[in-house]
């Protein structure tokens, strides 16, 4: 009888030299916070950059996804990495790796390699209608990662 | 044929293929930030008036009346008039301010003289504006239009032929 191999990956938020730093916290677990944001204006956060059209801003920073196997049995080349947000944000529009966020879980790597870093670009649009009311930002961007 | 049927059973289980499974794994990036709101204040040449020599369409710009006179020809867009002791030169000027992010209804233009001058008088939006301190030339600015804040200079007719007449005039728009 030949028995099963079961096999299992990790996935870590990482700094990158040219991203945003991570608050410390667990691998899987992290907090980005990317300070106060103007139109027109230079972000004092490091490596966050701000990109100024004419109906909205597009701040940008860049972080580290590094995925693992884990555990005996088995090992997997390469995972499906897809992100969702926690909830949805009608005022701003977030993007990783280009693609839109919103509460259903998009793909953002068909087959990302496990036991490399890659590197995912951060967007968030901001309108500049958005005012006063709707200036704090929080949420929470929840990776799922399936190996293939 | 129980026996029979225990080894067909065994034989069966023997070949089911080994399956690899994996579990999948999560992770949450919990990100904040924080919207600022702000202004912008350029200025633009008037139709009315005479271009700006430098920096339409920015917030350091040249206005420049050329030769002016109490009673000789000025340049085109130069407004003049004259009193018993003092002529006066004024060009339309446009400024514009623009907001982002905020909800301010409006904005207040301040405007003051970069540098001291003891002899002539200068106005903008029809507001004396010295160095001493900022004059508020409007307390309800309208959001991305070209306001039109003339700026005059008033010349006495004791200044001496060839006198150059320059200075910095500094607005600032704050939201209200």
């Amino acid at each position: 009888m030949q028995t099963q191999a079961t096999g299992s990956v990790s996935v870590a938020f990482v700094n990158l030299p040219d991203g945003a730093l991570l608050a410390p916290g667990g691998a899987g677990q992290r907090a980005l916070d990317l300070g106060q944001v103007a139109y027109g204006a230079v972000s004092r956060t490091p490596n966050v950059q701000i990109r100024t059209l004419k109906d909205r801003m597009i701040v940008t920073t860049r972080f580290g996804l590094a995925l693992q196997n884990t555990g005996t049995g088995g090992s997997f080349a390469t995972a499906t990495v897809l992100a969702s947000l926690a909830f949805p944000d009608s005022a701003r529009t977030m993007r990783i790796e280009g693609v839109k966020m919103g509460p259903v879980p998009q793909i953002i790597q068909p087959r990302a390699r496990l036991g490399a870093t890659s590197a995912c670009r951060f967007e968030i649009e901001v309108p500049v209608t958005l005012t006063e009311k709707d200036a704090q930002m929080r949420n929470s961007i929840l990776f799922q990662v399936i190996p293939n | 044929m129980k026996k029979l049927t225990l080894i067909a059973l065994a034989a069966a289980i023997m070949m089911i293929p080994s399956l690899a499974s994996a579990q999948t794994a999560t992770g949450t990036l919990t990100v904040t930030a924080t919207v600022t709101g702000s202004i912008n204040l350029v200025f633009n040449s008037d139709a009315a008036g005479v271009p700006l020599a430098a920096g339409a369409g920015t917030n350091a710009a040249t206005l420049a009346f050329g030769n002016v006179s109490a009673f000789g020809a000025v340049a085109a867009g130069v407004v003049r008039t004259t009193t018993a002791t003092t002529f006066t030169v004024s060009s339309a000027v446009d400024v514009n301010v623009t907001k982002t992010n905020s909800a301010s209804a409006n904005y207040t233009l301040n405007a003051q003289l970069g540098a001291a001058d003891a002899v002539d008088t200068w106005q903008v939006g029809g507001i004396t504006v010295t160095n001493a301190a900022a004059a508020t030339i409007t307390a309800a600015g309208t959001y991305a239009t070209n306001s039109n804040f003339p700026v005059a200079i008033t010349v006495p007719f004791t200044t001496a032929s060839g006198t150059v007449i320059s200075n910095t005039i500094n607005y600032t728009a704050t939201a209200n």
